[in-house]
């Protein structure tokens, strides 16, 4: 019985006062490191890039392990919409009972309501002078990335005519059917303030199945692949399913060589990564092409 | 050939040729005669993959339906085709290439390994003494143990998923659904090669039960029935058994496990051309590729007509394959 209790007493994260924050959300993660508090995070869902050491996984959003959650103690839980879907009834129940704050946050759709949700993360965990400092840094960043864009564009470094916005395919995954990102996302917003347009038209849905024909008959400038994998070898395959989509198509996207694969885990994640996103999505747009064959 | 034969296979032919017409003109970019070389190969490249794993899940359905004188029998429905999906998810999760990291090589031994499971656990749900005793196959029992080891192998799959991060699994859960990938002639050899197996396992695999249909009719028969008539019963079956895991193996790399297509078509062809299987064979095997081409063709006239995305065809397949399930489990 004793090796069985010990097993047991073993099975919850011990509580550590200095760790109070709980985040269901990989966007508060991110923000709560860019802060400099990801020490404080006691626990973050499976899926969350963000674990600093000895911050515990608790499961994914609907399967979430609500007493590894409970056993953190911890003040502050970050949840997405009002917490239904991320939390269950007990969890809620606790949040009620005033065991600790539940915030709840909108998804953000663009990058201004992401600073918006940013600055709410840092007066929740009384940090709102980190938060102005991380917003205010990630606006210049964007700023910056977005002047060095226009300058390229207007001194015509690229493959495509400069008097028309070069139209961009953001596909977010090629396997086992490729899918791109549509209007209604932030990056969507990304590729217009860099002054290009998404290849996909306007009344697109935000997220939209294609095939090989579909991409074709887009005739897209730039294909550029979001892909949040980790692992490296993960990483190469990204490459090598790229590239084996567009093989034989006679798009200018291929025929310039602007085929291009961004590997970074918060590529999805609306937060304050979005400025190393934007500069990425810049390089991929209006920088030199990769050598032939290396997407 | 009989006139009603020829009737049946003029009228599959004509359906299929009429669909692959249809296929070739309507694509997600827009209707009739492209042009650009490039759409027109893309759907050509469509058609034959939808054709070919179309075939062989018909085929590998049949195959089963007789091995286990079971109408309800289907690679999906047996867990071959999970099987060949954790099969393909476990090379990928290894990162193996190379001589032994083709996906085919996987995905045919994952539906090996499960037809093998199955067939185990059904012969032992009743110590070996089945409804058709000495090869010990308990038909009822097989179909239960196809459905546990179906489930485990989607879970096992999608743990592997789990375990590789959110990319990979939500790859691995839009895979399971059934999406073609189509052949690209363009592309290198090496991307040819899950086709030409494919193509290779449906030709050998219908060539085989055109020369054995005869054979195959009589292990349909009741057990002592058969062996009177000096079948090798047991060979037969193990045999049906690893021809119709290859057939589906093969399928699911090229499109991921499609639901129901392999318990349709046969019962289609069966309707139709009756059931002696030098007939039923072809006949299963024009239906399955009718099948499967409607299914691409109404994925990309959906995205045509809404704009709404290429639908994967997995979803038209199961949408009609789900209640045929059911009506043939309650006329059962």
């Amino acid at each position: 019985m004793a090796p069985f209790l010990a097993l047991n007493a073993c099975s919850h994260p011990a509580p550590d006062p200095s760790r109070d924050i709980v985040s269901l959300s990989p966007a508060v993660s991110v923000a709560l490191a860019d802060m400099g508090l990801s020490s404080r995070l006691a626990g973050v869902t499976t899926d969350d890039p963000v674990c600093p050491p000895a911050c515990a996984r608790l499961g994914r959003i609907g399967a979430l392990d609500s007493e590894s959650l409970l056993a953190l103690k911890p003040q502050i839980v970050f949840a997405i919409g009002d917490g239904q879907m991320a939390v269950d009834a007990p969890v809620r129940r606790r949040a009620e009972g005033g065991q600790f704050r539940l915030v709840p946050l909108a998804n953000a759709r663009t990058a201004e309501e992401a600073f918006a949700q940013v600055a709410q993360v840092g007066e929740a965990v009384g940090a709102q002078a980190q938060a102005g400092a991380c917003i205010a840094r990630a606006r210049g960043r964007m700023k910056a990335a977005e002047d060095l864009a226009r300058a390229r564009s207007a001194l015509r470094m690229l493959d495509f005519s400069a008097a028309k916005p070069p139209r961009v395919l953001l596909l977010s995954s090629v396997n086992p059917q490729p899918a791109a990102l549509g209007p209604g996302f932030v990056h969507d917003e990304l590729l217009r303030r860099l002054g290009a347009q998404n290849a996909l038209p306007a009344n697109a849905p935000g997220w939209l199945t294609l095939d090989r024909e579909a991409i074709r008959a887009m005739a897209p400038d730039v294909v550029v692949f979001l892909s949040a994998q980790e692992r490296p070898q993960e990483a190469a395959r990204a490459g090598a399913d790229l590239r084996a989509l567009l093989a034989g198509m006679d798009i200018p996207a291929v025929k310039a060589g602007r085929t291009r694969v961004i590997t970074d885990p918060l590529a999805m994640i609306p937060s304050t990564n979005l400025p190393k996103l934007q500069e990425s999505l810049a390089e991929a747009i209006f920088g030199n092409p990769p050598p032939k064959g290396q997407p | 050939m009989t006139r009603r034969s020829a009737l049946v296979f003029g009228g599959l032919t004509a359906l299929f040729l009429a669909l692959a017409a249809a296929r070739l003109c309507i694509g997600s970019s827009g209707a009739g005669w492209s042009a650009n070389a490039g759409i027109m190969a893309d759907r050509g490249g469509s058609l034959l993959a939808a054709s070919l794993v179309g075939g062989a899940l018909a085929l590998s359905g049949l195959m089963l339906q007789a091995l286990l004188c079971n109408p309800l029998a289907d690679p999906y429905v047996l867990g071959l085709a999970s099987g060949a999906g954790l099969g393909v998810s476990l090379r990928r999760w290894l990162g193996i290439t190379g001589l032994f990291g083709g996906a085919s090589l996987w995905a045919i031994g994952g539906a090996l390994l499960a037809s093998a499971a199955v067939f185990t656990f059904g012969r032992r749900a009743r110590g070996g003494k089945g409804a058709l005793e000495g090869a010990g196959v308990d038909p009822l029992a097989m179909v239960l143990s196809g459905v546990v080891v179906g489930v485990f192998c989607a879970a096992a799959s999608m743990l592997v998923g789990q375990l590789m991060g959110p990319g990979v699994r939500d790859e691995i859960s839009r895979w399971m659904l059934g999406a073609i990938q189509p052949v690209a002639f363009e592309c290198s050899w090496g991307a040819l090669g899950a086709p030409l197996v494919l193509a290779l396992s449906l030709a050998s695999g219908l060539a085989w039960l055109l020369w054995r249909g005869p054979q195959v009719d009589a292990a349909t028969l009741p057990e002592a029935e058969a062996r009177s008539l000096g079948l090798p019963l047991a060979r037969l079956r193990i045999l049906l058994f690893a021809w119709s895991a290859m057939l589906a193996g093969a399928a699911v790399v090229v499109a991921g496990p499609v639901a129901f297509a392999g318990l349709i078509a046969p019962h289609a062809a069966r309707l139709l051309a009756g059931p002696r299987h030098r007939v039923l064979a072809p006949a299963a095997v024009l239906c399955g590729m009718s099948l499967v081409v409607a299914g691409d063709l109404a994925g990309s006239a959906f995205h045509l007509v809404t704009g709404g995305g290429v639908l994967p065809v997995g979803i038209f397949t199961a949408m009609l394959g789900g209640p045929a399930f059911l009506f043939m489990l309650r006329k059962r």
